[in-house]
């Protein structure tokens, strides 16, 4: 399987806290891998290493074969890899529909002069929103459209987020714990959701998580991280018969 | 008549000014406290374009040596889009070192650039003719009614312009901006050139408003570009309504009507010297009043529904 994103020996730090110490991974197209470690491991910095919000200190990280360490973090979404935050940030003040329609990119309304081409922005908001009434429709949030986004319960928020997410139309997504704070029939949909957008769409995923039942349900390979490092990465069954992962990590 | 005519020009240039506070402070999150100076630069711009050569006749007889405004003699349309155009540009250029920085850095900067124009015209004689103001500066038409009407012109072009922009994608990325620079980012828009576009057009917008005063007050001084101008601004930005313009322009109404003129209404009680200091009180009472009972202001922003904007997007 083409490998589409590349961590080789990223180093982190932070003073003298070893964020991010030496950590190598690979996430194959059109897979669903699997981040897992305890918590302060590292998988957060990491993510953000990945995104643009840190530059590595050391190593390399590479999308589609391009070097996107030190890129800013809309150059990196622009390029197709769009990630998730841990604890949901909607966009409170704006609605349901706003936070979702702000996601599409290389809108020809975000200039000033594209602004005032009334005919292709009229044609792309209603493309736009065909897909993201669909979308929110699925994720149950069509209801809440109108809603102010900080009025959404927490597991409606993560919602939006991925929504959000999807909508950038990435060819990657990094999601940092997508089913945090969701219920039962949520983190169901989450998992549906991304198993069916990697079907039909094609999309990769990387999926930091802590709630086991999703990590061995859909992601292969899993990676586990300790302390800012590698610790074992394989299949769900490999990683969950490993001695040192169930020490650490899996409580025994 | 008259009266209502002036007191209603000057409110209508402040709208101006206030609904670009707004794009700049309301809808983008950028504390802009030079008002006065790009207010002033498109006022000079505008004055020195177009006024005639007789006003250089005349410093020139009082001795003056002579300089540049009243050499170009172009008409008002003329200096109103130089205004407009030189007062953004300036914007510009203060933006491309200080917009990476948070919004405090731009509060400070942009005081600074109202004194260093306030500086500027007052010592650039062979420019500005310093501290004795240019006058003689030509009204359109010269006709009060006729530039009412193109005041009021200007400030539907300006209310319909930043309308447009924030009901726009545009202004999606502008709100989300204000509320959250990271998710905004990592959803790919860039944060600088979305704010750079704001802060221009609302600086080139003031630079219009300026134009427009000179043109009014067919006379301009150094002096009258002060920080009080742009605090008023604030003031009625805030009790009307920040990121809402007809609130902004309620705002607008009521203190600068107020201030202006507006306590000539009022009864002396027995010491007709407290009136002017009683317009201030007053102003002072209700920013405060606003501030803490009502933050949204007269008219606060309201959320729109996905089909009323599909309808008019």
């Amino acid at each position: 399987m083409a490998s589409i994103f590349e961590a080789k020996e990223v180093y982190k730090y932070f003073g003298g806290i070893k964020a991010v110490d030496g950590f190598s991974m690979d996430v194959g197209e059109k897979q669903i891998t699997g981040l897992i470690g305890p918590n302060g491991a590292g998988k957060t910095t990491f993510f953000n290493v990945a995104a643009g919000i840190y530059s590595p200190d050391r190593g390399e990280i590479s999308f589609k074969g391009d070097r996107i360490g030190g890129l800013r973090p809309d150059q990196i979404c622009q390029k197709g890899l769009t990630r998730t935050f841990q604890i949901a940030r909607g966009l409170g003040e704006m609605t349901v529909w706003e936070n979702v329609m702000l996601a599409p990119k290389r809108q020809t309304g975000e200039s000033p002069f594209g602004a005032f081409s009334f005919r292709q922005v009229r044609k792309q908001e209603k493309e736009h929103w065909e897909r993201a009434a669909g979308l929110l429709q699925e994720m149950g949030l069509y209801g809440q459209r109108n809603e102010y986004a900080r009025n959404l319960s927490a597991g409606e928020r993560k919602m939006l987020e991925i929504s959000r997410a999807i909508m950038t139309d990435p060819e990657i997504l990094l999601l940092d714990e997508p089913t945090a704070g969701a219920t039962v029939d949520e983190t169901k949909k989450i998992m549906a959701e991304i198993g069916r957008l990697r079907d039909e769409r094609g999309y990769t995923f990387l999926v930091v998580e802590h709630k086991m039942e999703v990590i061995m349900n859909i992601c292969n390979p899993i990676y586990v991280m300790h302390n800012g490092q590698n610790l074992a990465d394989g299949s769900p069954r490999e990683v969950q018969t490993n001695e040192q992962v169930r020490e650490v990590y899996l409580g025994g | 008549m008259e009266y209502l005519l002036t007191i209603l020009t000057i409110v209508g240039i402040y709208c101006i000014l206030g609904l670009a506070l707004n794009l700049h402070f309301g809808y983008t999150n950028l504390p802009n406290f030079g008002i006065a100076g790009f207010f002033a630069i498109g006022a000079y711009t505008s004055a020195i374009l177009t006024v005639p050569y007789r006003f250089l006749e005349m410093e020139i007889f009082a001795g003056f040596p002579g300089g540049v405004p009243g050499r170009i003699e172009a008409p008002f349309i003329v200096g109103i889009l130089a205004a407009t155009v030189l007062s953004g540009f300036v914007g510009f250029l203060i933006g491309i070192p200080v917009l990476r920085l948070r919004e405090d850095y731009l509060a400070v900067a942009s005081i600074g650039v109202a004194e260093a124009i306030h500086f500027i015209a007052l010592n650039e004689l062979w420019l500005t003719i310093g501290s004795a103001g240019i006058r003689l500066i030509p009204m359109p038409f010269a006709n009060r009614y006729l530039f009412f009407l193109i005041v009021l012109l200007v400030l539907a072009i300006v209310y319909w312009v930043i309308s447009r922009l924030v009901r726009s994608p545009f202004g999606r990325v502008w709100r989300a901006t204000r509320e959250d620079e990271t998710v905004t980012a990592s959803l790919g828009k860039s944060i600088v050139r979305s704010r750079m576009w704001a802060w221009v057009i609302g600086c080139a917008f003031m630079g219009s408003a300026g134009s427009l005063w000179a043109h009014y007050a067919m006379a301009i001084q150094p002096g009258e570009f002060v920080p009080t101008t742009t605090f008023l601004v604030w003031i009625f930005v805030i009790v009307g309504g920040l990121r809402n313009q007809k609130g902004v322009l309620i705002g607008a109404l009521v203190i600068i009507g107020l201030f202006e003129q507006g306590t000539r209404f009022l009864p002396a009680f027995g010491a007709p010297y407290v009136v002017p200091a009683l317009r201030l009180i007053i102003i002072g009472v209700l920013l405060v009043v606003f501030i803490r009972f009502r933050p949204e202001g007269v008219l606060p922003e309201r959320a729109t529904m996905i089909e009323d904007h599909m309808k008019t997007i």
